[in-house]
């Protein structure tokens, strides 16, 4: 996530609060990269407490980056504001935005909010929870999806391979099919040789 | 200063004429007469454009919605308001405007279609309103005809008058009406009037009311071509033909009129000199379609046999269907040294006959490529402005194709520049098969065209532009040596919007250009301004787009009629998902109501697919899909929201698994500002909780501004 100086403590305090208060939010295999323009040394005091408070929770490390590079090595960049070619960011002050990268360093999405709205940790993890569900599957996750909730059957799969890989499905329209997470999951999990 | 130069040379003629005739000083006179009659009339028109210009342009706006402003002249303001299809209501808001600008009227009549009057008001009190639309409802059934007069500086003028006279000055009337009124006279007395390039409806409408005063003393005949058709002798008009004109002159006995001839009656030096004069008052048609116009005003006068109203009316009417601007001259003459002057003003009509055919010559050829024949850029440019003016708020379906032909160069190096002057020529032959008669074809500049298609959508543009692009691949191009040229051509296609034509073609470049890079040999089509070079950002303005959709096509502004915005983008193949969160939407309409919000969605297939797709939503939800679907099968919208990466819209036969992050949600504020963008994975649905929580701290973060 990149965060911008302004709100640094805010959004610091905020994720500090729902580590600890629900840490369940975020899936153990997820981590939080903090990207800030501002170095370290020149944090103030709370902030540097903050930090180093979230590094001891642990899945949270914290990069300052005034030139950006990892952003823009990730091809992260869009959607950050008023950001010139040199990488200097000192002129963003419209928006934070936060970056979802699968393990292959894929961005799988970007949300981009005004300084004055604040994140929805919870938001996150339902959509790490999501991604770690369906990838490389021929699944998705319905709107308002939680987890636990049925899965949808993407149209790659025929009617006949998705009973024989997931079991029953409910067929609402034909490319619209409905499967239990948990006959996924059963699926999914390795079969042990008796 | 052609026309000054144009009037030297009479001028010299005239001296040269009128020395051996030992009139010098006349012809002295007759040169100063003219250059203050034309600086006179420069500096009025400069002053009333400094005094009113808004107001002005304003009023010619609203008449050309609402009536016709027959006579311009400071002295007398005449609108017509022809009430075919009007309301009350308009013809009265036309009025008021006119009453706005110009003062109050002196005079308003209201007439059915037949003449016979329905309304009048005579000098309506200046503190009264002369017209609302109660005076005019109910009194007809019958489409009626409005004529008003406006006399705001009357007096002003008729004290200038009334000073010349009691310095003993000749006293001619300045008509403004008619671009150039000459005063001859030969040192005492007037001794004629020379009006050059008087419009005929201006002049028919308007000699009663302004020469006539003037011009009572007179013998005065008119002449279309050589026939005579209205004598004024003894203050009286007697015409062969009709009464009509007869009888409207007979009722101008109102105050204006009385006011007139009683000054005039007043300045005894002014009978002196009107008595001195008895001559011909003549016409003489000196443009170019000689023939139109003598037809014309022959035909115009055989209607003077209703009422002024309407004969005015009619006037108009045929001007604007002629679509002529037919002028007049008018020459009276009351001494031998008039009819030398008249057979100089006769050359100097002749002069200027073929004077205004060499500039109708040179303004075609510039309008014209003379290599293609087609328009060139200039009469392009023109053309499209005047469509434009035309069109008003319809410009949008305005289509612009820029067409380039692919390896232009490579031609002119492998056959020779000949041979590529005859692939553009034949080119542009082609491209004109395929186009109506209306729409404008011109040469850019080079190897480049540009189409304008009138009242055609995006798609249909798009179309007839695929059509051009096939015809032309399929013609068989050849050398002189009748040997076979490939020639291909890549199109740009966009609509015209509210912005400049610069903007618009742009727009087309950009899109020529991704047609370019993308292979060459076929059409592009962007909706978008810089749709291919930048995206939109958080707090950037959306342009306007025209949307295109299952409902129809409209304007992004209009659709959100004032009120927020969120768009939610679909990926293709993951319809599932898709169907699954437009049935949230739908499911929730009446949320997006409390919120004043209106909902729409994007994806990337055509609408035929998306009516369909609607069945199957409604379906999944259970209630109506009461939001459009954007079919942005272009990818105009996906690339300006950043809804995909710059390598899949550069990609040869891109596929959606190409893409990432094509699933978005963005939230507009009514000023249409980008507020918040959300780029959710492909196969992940969105939490509609936390776009209303969303849209709600947005709308809260306003609402404390």
């Amino acid at each position: 996530m990149y965060v911008q100086g302004a709100c640094l403590t805010v959004f610091l305090q905020g994720l500090r609060n729902q580590l600890r208060d629900d840490p369940s939010f975020l899936p153990p295999y997820a981590r939080i990269l903090g990207l800030c323009e501002t170095p370290y040394s020149e944090l103030g005091a709370k902030e540097r407490a903050l930090v180093r408070e979230l590094q001891d929770i642990g899945q949270f490390s914290f990069f300052a980056e005034q030139r950006m590079r990892s952003v823009f090595g990730f091809g992260m960049h869009q959607g950050i504001r008023n950001t010139s070619a040199s990488g200097d960011c000192a002129a963003n002050t419209q928006n934070r935005v936060f970056w979802v990268v699968t393990p292959d360093r894929r961005v799988q999405a970007v949300w981009n909010f005004p300084l004055i709205i604040d994140a929805n940790f919870v938001e996150f993890g339902r959509v790490i929870r999501a991604l770690k569900t369906t990838y490389g599957l021929p699944l998705a996750t319905p709107a308002n999806w939680t987890d636990g909730a049925d899965l949808l059957i993407l149209p790659s799969l025929s009617d006949t391979e998705a009973q024989r890989r997931y079991g029953r499905f409910k067929k609402v329209l034909s490319y619209f099919r409905q499967v239990p997470v948990d006959q996924v999951l059963k699926a999914r999990t390795p079969k042990v040789d008796a | 200063m052609n026309k000054v130069r144009a009037q030297l040379q009479i001028v010299g003629l005239c001296l040269l004429l009128g020395l051996a005739a030992g009139q010098g000083t006349f012809v002295y006179d007759f040169l100063q007469r003219t250059a203050e009659i034309e600086h006179d009339a420069a500096q009025r028109i400069q002053s009333e454009l400094e005094d009113g210009a808004e107001g002005y342009r304003r009023f010619v706006y609203d008449a050309s919605r609402h009536g016709y402003l027959i006579a311009e002249m400071p002295m007398v303001k005449r609108l017509l308001v022809p009430n075919g299809g009007f309301t009350a209501d308009d013809v009265a808001l036309a009025f008021d405007r006119f009453a706005d600008i110009f003062g109050r009227y002196l005079q308003v009549r209201v007439l059915d279609v037949e003449g016979l009057e329905v309304l009048r008001f005579d000098r309506p009190d200046k503190s009264k309103i002369a017209v609302r639309s109660y005076d005019l409802q109910d009194k007809s059934s019958r489409p009626y005809v409005v004529a008003a007069q406006s006399l705001p500086r009357f007096h002003s003028y008729a004290s200038e008058i009334s000073a010349n006279m009691e310095r003993g000055q000749i006293v001619v009337p300045h008509v403004p009406t008619f671009r150039t009124v000459v005063s001859v006279d030969d040192g005492e007395k007037t001794v004629g009037f020379i009006v050059l390039n008087a419009r005929v409806g201006d002049f028919l409408g308007s000699v009663a009311a302004e020469l006539l005063p003037f011009l009572g003393n007179y013998e005065v005949i008119l002449y279309a071509g050589e026939e005579q058709f209205w004598q004024l002798k003894d203050e009286r008009w007697y015409l062969d033909t009709s009464s009509g004109v007869q009888g409207w002159v007979d009722q101008q006995d109102s105050q204006l009129f009385s006011a007139e001839v009683a000054m005039r009656n007043q300045a005894p030096i002014t009978d002196q000199i009107i008595k001195g004069a008895h001559d011909l008052f003549q016409i003489y048609d000196f443009d170019q379609t000689r023939q139109l116009h003598t037809n014309f005003a022959d035909k115009m006068y055989l209607k003077v046999s209703v009422p002024h109203a309407e004969w005015e009316s009619d006037v108009a009417r045929e001007l604007e269907k002629e679509n002529v601007g037919a002028y007049l001259t008018i020459i009276a003459f009351s001494s031998l040294i008039s009819l030398l002057v008249s057979g100089l003003v006769l050359v100097y009509v002749n002069q200027q006959k073929a004077r205004n055919q060499r500039l109708a010559e040179a303004k075609r050829l510039a309008q014209t490529d003379h290599l293609t024949g087609v328009w060139s850029r200039a009469g392009f440019e023109e053309g499209l402005e005047a469509l434009r003016a035309r069109l008003g708020s319809d410009v949008r379906y305005l289509g612009i194709c820029l067409l380039d032909v692919d390896h232009f160069k490579h031609i002119n190096d492998t056959w020779g520049h000949a041979t590529g002057d005859t692939v553009l020529r034949e080119l542009a032959k082609v491209v004109k098969r395929e186009l109506r008669d209306y729409d404008l074809l011109a040469r850019w500049g080079g190897e480049e065209f540009v189409i304008m298609l009138e009242g055609v959508s995006s798609q249909v543009a798009k179309n007839v532009a695929e059509r051009i692009r096939q015809a032309v691949a399929s013609h068989v191009f050849s050398t002189e040596l009748g040997q076979s040229v490939d020639v291909t051509i890549s199109m740009g296609v966009t609509l015209m919007s509210k912005g400049s034509l610069d903007q618009a073609l742009e727009r087309a470049d950009n899109a020529m250009y991704l047609a370019k890079t993308e292979g060459r040999n076929q059409v592009r089509l962007t909706l978008s301004q810089d749709s291919s070079k930048e995206v939109l950002n958080i707090g950037d303005t959306v342009p306007d787009y025209l949307l295109n959709t299952d409902e129809g096509e409209f304007l992004l502004s209009d659709y959100m009629g004032g009120r927020w915005l969120i768009l939610f983008s679909h990926p293709k193949d993951y319809t599932p998902v898709c169907t699954s969160e437009l049935a949230k939407i739908a499911q929730m309409s009446d949320v997006w109501d409390s919120l004043n919000t209106k909902p729409i969605a994007l994806s990337l297939d055509s609408i035929e697919q998306h009516v369909g797709w609607k069945q199957d939503i409604a379906k999944v939800a259970g209630c109506a899909v009461k939001f459009p679907l954007i079919a942005d099968t272009d990818l105009d919208l996906a690339k300006a929201f950043n809804m995909i990466p710059a390598h899949a819209v550069l990609a040869n036969n891109w596929t959606a698994d190409d893409v990432q992050t094509v699933r978005g949600v963005f939230i507009l504020s009514p000023d249409k500002r980008l507020r918040l963008s959300l780029l959710y994975p492909m196969s992940i649905g969105r939490d509609f909780n936390e776009i209303v929580r969303l849209l709600k701290a947005l709308q809260s973060q306003d609402a404390a501004q």
